[in-house]
């Protein structure tokens, strides 16, 4: 756990002018071990900064994410060319954020994803968002396969790996203060609504209503029409003589 | 083109199993004889009792003319549905 004490030491350590940089990175370029270490440490503060700019979009420990936000800075520190004219905090702020990205991305799934893995399931993401935009709808996953040039299998199987999981006894904040559980607030799909049930239940008193309302002779057209006549031919209610003395009695 | 068994309407054809003559035909065959215009009339006349019946029970939410319910398709394959349904049960 990150106390106070760590932010000030990082704190403590002045911002580098334009001059300074330059001269730490010539330093450096000679090998200058004490020079990186200046380079290193006058640049925590970014390095931290960064790390909390992804904290609030991951899961990932702030901890974790500093440590990587500081790989990233040696890294820059070791590859900046101070001859180039650009300023060191612009330079160390890409790779910081690659190496918190690539942290993010490896450990915010189900499984840990290899890097191609990783790579194809952020140009989904970036497709569908463009795709979005261009045409008002997601696009299906053959669509995507396609945009990216990869088989709908690799796809599939990608993105399912990378979805976060959810934790079913996690509490789940209502305006009311309870204290139900996620997997409590998950609808059961398989039990049918008891307001749609009721109505249903009228409908098809109604239905009854009206076909005990029906003449023999109706109620054999209207199920000749939908085809409900498995067992018209055999129902002596429907048979040739009864619909032949209704038809009398209505004349 | 072969069109849908079934009548126009605001709604597109309501299709059916069995067309108004082949209705005809079977009842003319069991001695009930009629003509395909009879059988649509004795259909026409089923569903307006069915849209009654309905109309009784859902009051304010159903349609308030029954005729112009019974003719619609939209109807008619509510019905036919509910009425599967209720047969399936019963066998």
């Amino acid at each position: 756990m990150l106390d106070n004490r760590f932010f000030e030491e990082v704190g403590r350590h002045q911002l580098l002018s334009r001059e300074e940089e330059v001269a730490l990175g010539r330093r450096i370029k000679n090998g200058d071990q004490q020079a990186r270490e200046k380079m290193v440490l006058c640049n925590l503060r970014l390095a931290v900064k960064i790390a909390k700019e992804f904290y609030d979009k991951s899961s990932c420990s702030l901890e974790d994410l500093i440590q990587e936000s500081n790989l990233g800075l040696c890294k820059a520190v070791d590859l900046f060319d101070p001859d180039r004219g650009y300023k060191f905090s612009t330079y160390a702020s890409w790779w910081m954020k690659q190496r918190v990205r690539q942290h993010i991305l490896g450990n915010s799934g189900i499984a840990r994803l290899p890097g191609n893995a990783r790579m194809v399931n952020w140009q989904a993401k970036k497709a569908t968002k463009e795709y979005e935009q261009e045409f008002g709808r997601t696009p299906t996953l053959k669509e995507l396969a396609g945009i990216l040039n990869v088989s709908e299998g690799l796809l599939r199987g990608v993105t399912t790996c990378a979805k976060r999981p959810v934790d079913l006894d996690a509490p789940v904040r209502s305006a009311d203060g309870g204290s139900r559980v996620f997997h409590e607030t998950i609808e059961d799909k398989t039990t049918r609504n008891p307001d749609r049930k009721i109505d249903e239940a009228r409908l098809m008193r109604a239905i009854y209503e009206g076909m005990s309302s029906l003449t023999p002779r109706e109620q054999v057209v209207l199920r000749l029409r939908f085809g409900l006549v498995d067992d018209l031919k055999h129902d002596p209610r429907f048979s040739a003589s009864n619909l032949i003395l209704e038809k009398q009695e209505n004349l | 083109m072969v069109m849908p068994k079934g009548q126009t309407f605001d709604h597109g054809y309501a299709t059916a199993t069995m067309g108004y003559r082949e209705i005809s035909e079977f009842m003319t065959e069991r001695g009930d004889k009629m003509n395909h215009s009879t059988a649509r009339n004795v259909f026409m006349s089923a569903m307006t009792k069915m849209s009654e019946s309905v109309i009784r029970v859902l009051g304010d939410e159903a349609p308030l003319d029954p005729q112009h319910a019974a003719k619609d398709p939209r109807f008619q394959s509510a019905i036919e549905s509910y009425l599967r349904e209720a047969y399936s049960k019963e066998t």
